[in-house]
């Protein structure tokens, strides 16, 4: 089956075609709600800024360039959206189990379900050192698997700002490791 | 390179994110140090198991939520604008209708006034003042003489009219 590139998507979302909205948006679905879950700590708050996002994909979308990467440009407005949101001081920031509403989560049973749990604890936990730059930079680099440049341009900032940030951010959470094992009597 | 300096780069190295050069180089120092070998053992553990945990727990939409999101960003998020209020509720629009009525009130109101006024002003001056009150001076109408007496201080004064001729005497 012949498939659309993301620019003609974008060409007939412009022209009025809505069901392409959502053709080129899926393979991001994942992605912008994890990563506003990981700044976040919180699905229904990640939910939300995603739909803000989402919301300013499609108005702004005449103003995406042609030939640029349409990914870069969603995720730059999903972190916009999650700065504005930490900004305005919605989020209320006691994590609870039971907010876990993922598919895959709801689907291991029990113990699959305590082991999740212990999962986004020990993630909170090892996170939690991070500011929230280093953090973004952090989860985009390690945890969505861009490069240095695609990092940099989504935030709107210099490569070497990444590295520094992204130094500094691998440093803390290897510090981090140590202090742990240090409490658990764990010899390095 | 010195162990410092290669400290410093560790946490990018662990990740493959320095020039191919800077990296071949710190390999060879690694290859030669152990101090420095256990610290990239430290770094390359913690970090593996950070992406572990971070790949473990993901999320994702249910679909209906999926659905519901694309189609509120489609529809866009409700009006905050009061139905109540007056038209136009864009501020553009509203400062377009404003220049607008203001264009108009100058040609058809502001413009005919002063129009009148000056017409006002000249049939006034042409018609209801008398043409001879702007044209002749104004002559006086009464003349009166004093004749003060030095050594009994009396004072007698004479009112004429305009002819000179006697009107009365005080």
């Amino acid at each position: 089956m012949w498939m659309k590139n993301e620019d003609e998507l974008v060409e007939a979302v412009l022209e009025g075609d809505h069901s392409s909205f959502e053709v080129l948006l899926k393979p991001y679905r994942q992605g912008l709600l994890n990563m506003a879950y990981r700044m976040t700590g919180d699905i229904e708050e990640a939910k939300e800024i995603c739909q803000e996002a989402l919301i300013r994909v499609f108005r702004h979308l005449k103003t995406f360039r042609k030939g640029k990467s349409f990914k870069s440009w969603v995720y730059r407005i999903t972190v916009n959206a999650t700065y504005d949101f930490l900004r305005a001081g919605k989020r209320q920031k006691e994590i609870v189990g039971s907010q876990l509403t993922s598919l895959d989560h709801a689907s291991r049973g029990p113990e699959g379900y305590l082991l999740d749990k212990e999962i986004k604890r020990k993630i909170e936990h090892i996170l939690q050192v991070l500011s929230p730059k280093e953090k973004l930079i952090f989860i985009l680099r390690d945890g969505r698997g861009f490069n240095i440049g695609e990092t940099a341009k989504i935030l709107g900032c210099s490569s070497s700002s990444v590295r520094t940030h992204l130094s500094r951010a691998r440093r803390k959470i290897r510090d981090r490791f140590r202090e742990d094992n240090d409490k658990r009597g764990i010899i390095r | 390179m010195k162990c410092k300096k290669v400290k410093r780069l560790l946490p990018l190295f662990v990740g493959d994110d320095l020039s191919i050069g800077k990296m071949s180089r710190l390999k060879n120092h690694l290859d030669r140090c152990s101090a420095c070998q256990q610290e990239l053992h430290s770094y390359v553990m913690s970090l593996d198991k950070t992406r572990e945990w971070l790949t473990g727990d993901r999320v994702d939409w249910q679909t209906q939520e999926w659905e519901d999101a694309l189609e509120g960003a489609v529809k866009g998020r409700p009006s905050r604008v009061s139905p109540l209020s007056p038209w136009p509720f864009r501020k553009s629009w509203a400062y377009a209708l404003m220049a607008l009525l203001a264009v108009v009130i100058t040609v058809f109101v502001v413009r005919p006034i002063r129009v009148d006024l000056g017409k006002e002003r000249e049939m006034y001056t042409s018609s209801r003042i008398p043409s001879r009150i702007l044209t002749e001076k104004v002559q006086q109408q009464v003349v009166s003489m004093t004749l003060v007496s030095r050594e009994t201080g009396l004072k007698i004064t004479w009112f004429f009219n305009k002819d000179f001729n006697f009107k009365e005497e005080k």
